[in-house]
């Protein structure tokens, strides 16, 4: 009698699964309630994994600065000196962008969030951010790191949100060359690499070229740094080539992001 | 062992999610790092016994879906059901044979997440993808069976270790 209600026990998680199926709605609700109210514990928990990242880093450091002692002291002299100089040509600089008129570039509004948890299944590259719509967030904004483009918002939650990384299969980016200018589509692999499709059979691509964000659509604004093209090859269709670009993005260690809450001033 | 409802397991599943859910991607290795709440439907297959697995299982299963943020119900689903096999299996086992808790582990995990692939995936898979996508599976499972012996010492410090009256008649 045990042994069967272990089997009729199975009928839980599959009503729940149909239901959940059924409405996706309830589905996005239950998740944002548990992400409000897990926040804590996430936080905590994202506060733990900096620590580890910082002890892992500070060790690092600490066994690199040792062997490297002189050869960082006479560097440091000069890079002081050229700091000298740097600041001398900054405030001439200032000088001559205030008397020709100059106006500077007007910045993207962005809002920094905190990454506070990863998906579990490992080929999907999907994380957890502290930012939610009470932040102004909302689905589709692009996320960026000094790096380069990091990707984009998912779904949002009041208090939290899922960030769609660029090394997820399911991920979409309308990418350009910086030299070429051959277009193409970014996607990933669930690796470390990423994928540039639908390149032109005609276009001349060098290995190392900059890959950056087109424009083309409304979601990434143009000139976001990707990558860099590392191979190419035919197709499988042998209609297009096909590149794989290393991703300027350090994925495996990213801590802090910044939405992109305005479209580029033009 | 305590009652499946009792705020000790209550307490260690979340202390399970939360490691699981921010903690160990520090761990990572070449992108893949270890899952707790597999280890723990394995320990409560192997030092419960049998029909406390299943429940473990599904409230693992739930929390996976809950922190991997897609449909709920689907990994409970998975768990519950491999759950009821590694009952089946672990009732069956020759317990003296070296390493049998280490393959059974392995075989748990990795059978868990080619039933996550299988299901994600439904049509065809590039060969590619496929490869790589077995290779992280084959890598999470033996990253996770290899911290089997840390789970089990914590957990049987928090749980309190089970009297196993068969060594009696050895």
């Amino acid at each position: 009698m045990r042994r069967w209600r272990s089997y009729y026990f199975l009928a839980v998680p599959i009503l729940a699964l149909v239901l959940f199926y059924q409405y996706p709605r309830l589905n996005e609700n239950v998740h944002a309630v548990f992400d409000t109210l897990a926040r804590p514990a996430f936080v905590v928990g994202s506060g733990i994994r900096e620590a580890f990242y910082s002890l892992r880093y500070q060790s690092g450091n600490f066994l690199d600065a040792v062997g490297k002692q002189k050869a960082y002291i006479a560097r440091i002299q000069d890079l002081e000196s050229q700091l000298l100089r740097t600041h001398e040509m900054e405030r001439e600089n200032e000088r001559l962008r205030k008397l020709l008129n100059f106006s500077r570039p007007l910045a993207l509004r962005t809002i920094g969030a905190r990454v506070i948890g990863e998906d579990l299944t490992p080929w999907k590259k999907v994380v957890l951010i502290d930012k939610g719509s009470r932040h102004n967030l909302k689905k589709d904004m692009a996320v960026v790191v000094p790096e380069g483009l990091a990707g984009r918002v998912l779904e949002v939650g009041p208090y939290t949100s899922y960030v769609i990384l660029l090394p997820d299969a399911d991920s979409r980016v309308s990418a350009l060359t910086s030299v070429s200018r051959a277009q193409g589509i970014i996607t990933g692999v669930g690796a470390s690499k990423l994928q540039m499709k639908y390149l032109a059979l005609d276009v001349e691509i060098a290995i190392g070229e900059d890959v950056t964000t087109s424009g083309v659509g409304s979601i990434f604004p143009k000139g976001l740094q990707i990558g860099k093209i590392e191979s190419i090859e035919r197709d499988s269709d042998g209609l297009h080539l096909l590149a794989f670009v290393k991703p300027s993005v350090p994925f495996s260690k990213l801590e802090e992001v910044l939405c992109l809450i305005s479209s580029p001033q033009k | 062992m305590p009652h499946l409802l009792s705020p000790k397991i209550i307490l260690y599943f979340l202390f399970l999610a939360v490691l699981d859910g921010t903690v160990m991607p520090v761990f990572q290795v070449h992108g893949v790092y270890p899952s707790f709440l597999y280890l723990f439907i394995c320990y409560a297959a192997f030092e419960w016994g049998s029909h406390k697995t299943v429940f473990v299982a599904f409230w693992a299963g739930l929390l996976r879906d809950l922190l991997g943020g897609g449909l709920i119900g689907l990994e409970a689903t998975l768990l519950t059901a491999l759950a009821l096999a590694l009952d089946f299996v672990v009732q069956k086992m020759e317990r003296e044979l070296p390493g049998i808790y280490f393959i059974i582990t392995f075989l748990f995990v990795f059978c868990a997440g080619s039933l996550r692939l299988l299901v994600n995936f439904p049509g065809e898979l590039p060969a590619s993808l496929l490869a790589g996508y077995l290779g992280l599976i084959v890598m999470t499972a033996f990253y996770t069976t290899a911290l089997l012996p840390v789970f089990n010492f914590v957990a049987n410090r928090w749980f309190g270790h089970p009297a196993k009256q068969y060594e009696l008649f050895r």
